[in-house]
């Protein structure tokens, strides 16, 4: 088999399996395929930037809260349906995204300096939201419910999980896409090597900030849904490092830079963390050291991860 | 007709003046060849033509446009194409789409870009390993790559930086077809090169670098009977 | 001068001791082995619970169980580079960091499961309340800090600076492959460095346990202090984290005393992305940061 195959197969199981549960789940079950969805959303933001161009993020719950922040304040300040205020968020994202991306960039931060850049960039955020009584302060804003589907807001769990599938396969068809062109090639060639990209006439610094601003956009994008499911935020909750990390995790376990990857890191991260915290009910912590150990396993003994190791398996055995 | 100018320029790293008032002029469809000894600055002056570094000072005109100022992309974009010293393959991409990264320098267009991509892996011997994963690929193959490269992006000019290095005697002998190939072709060449026969018996000028200076030009018959040459870089080479 | 705005000084300058420390620690694990360690917090947050535990459990005084603090976190440090990191040393730095970082959950949780995400406290008997100098009031935990600080300091320099392994580790952090060329076993030295750097951030943390209450997430509210205390002295820079530390202390009070509390933590993250920017290689010049 090869690669094409490999992500026609997956491709196939993955669509199989999200109509399967959209028939038939709910409540519980239900829940955790949303949260499933929302770390695939978010992994595949980290994977465009990340995973492919190779500008190593720490900080992308500046782009999660920002589509957070943009969509609930527009709607609690002026009644802005969300679903215009989700692409405002999205573009107020990409925004900031180029901001940050051409202070670091024009400044030639790379990997850890930069990822330590972007972690502190989430942390101005947070303190900045925290600290503006306008913005709801340290104590978060709570979304009216009404219960209105021009608001963004579903009578039933199986609407929200339809509504992030769309996302997730929005951002899947865009990397697919992203793949085949120009664009994906120049970002694969600057991760590989940016002098020699540039020496071959790319504009590393344009690609860079395209590859940050897309990252932001479907990371802002997971933010508003993120507002708009649970009904409340706090810049405690969306500014954390915990949604960076969470944005890198299904990537890491699935395997970055790859089509699939991260939907799969996803797909095995969040239920078994659930089953963790149902499991050891009176010990907190446990779903955490098993995600340590998650990382720590896979970084040592499948940097590739998951979907990242299949494809190198099978082009091997079809190059022997 | 002078295709490339350099004239004056300097570069200097906190003190050490790795490229010191250098000028030299490379006419359109020449092989000119740069040497000296390890340091000498060879490598540094590459960088600053290619807008890899910025040079302190002098300027550089090619084809007419001062680009000494320019990013290393546009400068690509302006006809000069480069290979370095150490290969730099994009490891996670086949040959193909190694080359079609230069390809779109050109073209726009998907298909005119592959199009041109694989008739620069072919112009340079490569078309059976067109799939291979280029970290696949052994040094001579790699050498060709990014040879493959350089010319998909339609360069008027190619800056060669010890593209013979590593390589074993056969590949050597073709790889001196394959610039030959390429100057027939229509395009510049300044190359950088350790391998003396080889570098002598294809430039038509020689430039000789030493501690950042130029101290001699000329034919390579000239340049080879060069007291000072012989001194500072031939002699050390022949005592080695 | 006021007497607030002294007092604001004294403060920051005290606790900004203890972050010299923690960051000297940070800075040496960095130097020596560029690995951008985010598992420093939770080290610390380690040293933190042994103080407490052996304190509590034995009923010594904190700054005798300091000794157990420092000697599990060179074993955990040693463990942790020899077992875990150094397997993927060839590795591109950003998965030594997520390695760290799952590390860091580890240590952290574990902690959270024991210990429970409730608040503890120490109180340390014989110690004299607020001491009072005038206007000025100093409390004599933060006092004892500072000195523990200073004498640990000078043990740490000594050790890098007159000792065998010391120099070994230096080389290490200058030229790597000029180390293993001079036959220094890096697989060992690395592992003595990063034990150091542990113990470095584990004395830290027992140093403020007798001044804060302690949870198991509280390393994390240090984690990123001592990053930017360390770049902004320069990576690798061991004076330079030591100045750094007592600036952002510094920094830190002052801010909290001119504009709020909760703003005190934004000038520091700031100035450290300003730093980051303009000057990578931190305010004193000399770095280690990796070429490319």
């Amino acid at each position: 088999m090869n690669t094409k195959k490999i992500n026609n197969v997956t491709l196939i199981s993955l669509a199989v399996l999200a109509t399967a549960f959209l028939i038939v789940a709910d409540g519980y079950i239900l829940c955790i395929g949303i949260s499933v969805l929302i770390a695939a959303l978010l992994g595949q933001s980290w994977n465009i930037m990340s995973g492919y161009a190779g500008q190593f993020s720490f900080g992308h719950a500046v782009f999660f809260g920002i589509g957070a922040y943009t969509s609930t304040l527009l709607y609690t300040m002026f009644g802005v349906s969300p679903w215009i205020g989700m692409f405002v968020g999205a573009i107020a994202a990409a925004l900031v995204g180029s901001a940050i991306g051409f202070l670091s960039f024009r400044y030639k931060l790379r990997d850890d300096y930069f990822a330590l850049a972007t972690l502190a960039f989430a942390e101005i955020f947070r303190i900045i939201f925290n600290n503006t009584k306008v913005f709801g302060g340290a104590s978060g804003i709570l979304i009216p419910y009404v219960q209105n589907a021009a608001e963004f807001q579903f009578a039933s769990d199986k609407t929200y999980f339809a509504i992030i599938l769309v996302l997730v396969a929005a951002a899947t068809v865009f990397i697919a896409f992203m793949t085949r062109s120009k664009l994906g090639l120049n970002l694969v060639a600057i991760k590989a090597n940016q002098e020699a990209a540039a020496a071959l006439g790319v504009n590393v610094l344009k690609y860079k900030l395209i590859a940050i601003s897309a990252s932001a956009v479907f990371a802002a994008l997971a933010g508003t849904f993120y507002s708009q499911y649970y009904g409340f935020i706090d810049p405690s909750i969306v500014f954390a490092s915990a949604i960076s990390v969470e944005a890198i995790v299904p990537c890491i376990i699935g395997g970055s830079g790859t089509l699939y990857g991260p939907l799969l890191g996803a797909l095995l991260i969040i239920p078994l963390q659930e089953i963790c915290n149902s499991a050891f009910t009176s010990i907190s912590g446990v779903n955490m050291i098993l995600y340590g150990v998650l990382i720590a396993a896979f970084i040592i003994f499948c940097p590739d991860g998951i979907y990242g190791r299949i494809i190198k398996f099978a082009n091997k055995k079809r190059g022997k | 007709m002078t295709l490339l100018s350099v004239n004056g320029v300097y570069k200097h790293f906190s003190g050490n003046k790795a490229v010191d008032n250098v000028s030299l002029e490379i006419k359109e469809g020449e092989i000119v060849g740069l040497i000296g000894a390890n340091g000498a600055g060879k490598t540094t002056l590459f960088n600053c033509l290619t807008g890899y570094y910025r040079a302190d000072g002098g300027s550089i005109i090619f084809d007419g446009k001062h680009i000494e100022k320019l990013k290393a992309h546009l400068i690509c974009r302006m006809g000069i194409g480069r290979t370095f010293q150490i290969a730099k393959p994009f490891g996670d991409l086949s040959v193909l789409d190694n080359t079609v990264v230069g390809a779109y320098n050109q073209f726009k267009s998907k298909s005119e870009a592959y199009a041109e991509a694989k008739r620069c892996i072919d112009f340079v011997g490569l078309s059976e390993k067109s799939d291979t994963d280029a970290s696949d690929l052994n040094t001579g193959e790699k050498r060709r790559l990014e040879l493959a490269r350089a010319l998909a992006t339609g360069p008027r000019l190619l800056l060669l930086d010890e593209v013979m290095a590593g390589l074993t005697p056969t590949e050597s002998v073709e790889m001196v077809e394959l610039i030959r190939k390429i100057r027939k072709s229509g395009v510049t060449i300044l190359m950088i090169e350790h391998i003396m026969p080889a570098l002598m018996s294809l430039s038509d000028t020689v430039y000789v670098l030493d501690q950042g200076k130029l101290i001699c030009k000329g034919t390579p018959a000239e340049v080879s009977e060069n007291k000072q040459v012989i001194e500072s870089y031939l002699g050390k080479t022949a005592e080695a | 001068m006021n007497a607030q705005v002294f007092q604001a000084l004294l403060d920051g300058l005290l606790m900004g001791g203890v972050y010299s420390l923690a960051a000297l620690g940070l800075t040496l694990i960095f130097g020596v082995m560029k690995i951008t360690n985010f598992a420093h917090g939770a080290m610390m947050t380690v040293g933190m619970y042994v103080v407490y535990v052996v304190s509590t459990g034995l009923g010594i005084s904190p700054y005798i169980a300091l000794i157990f603090s420092a000697i599990t976190l060179f074993a955990l440090g040693y463990i942790i580079q020899r077992f875990l990191i150094h397997r993927i040393s060839d590795a591109p730095t950003h998965n030594q960091l997520l390695l760290t970082l799952g590390v860091a959950y580890i240590l952290e949780n574990t902690l959270l499961a024991v210990f429970t995400p409730n608040y503890k406290s120490l109180e340390v008997e014989n110690l004299p309340g607020m001491i009072q100098i005038g206007a000025i009031s100093v409390n004599p935990a933060k006092l004892i800090a500072f000195g523990v600080v200073l004498v640990v300091t000078a043990a740490i320099y000594i050790v890098l600076y007159r000792t065998r392994i010391g120099k070994a580790i230096r080389a290490c952090s200058q030229n790597r492959e000029g180390a293993q060329l001079m036959g220094v076993v890096i697989k060992n030295t690395s592992a003595i460095a990063f034990g150091i750097g542990a113990l470095c951030t584990g004395i830290a943390g027992s140093l403020l346990t007798p001044i804060l209450s302690i949870y198991p997430t509280l390393g994390e509210t240090f984690q990123l202090k001592c990053f930017v205390i360390a770049i902004l002295g320069g990576m690798g820079n061991l004076w330079g984290a030591l100045i750094s530390g007592l600036i952002v202390g510094v920094v830190e009070s002052m801010t909290g005393y001119f504009a709020g509390g909760s703003w005190s933590d934004l000038t520091v993250y700031a100035a450290f992305i300003l730093i980051l920017l303009a000057k990578p290689s931190g305010l004193f010049g000399r770095s280690n940061r990796r070429e490319h």
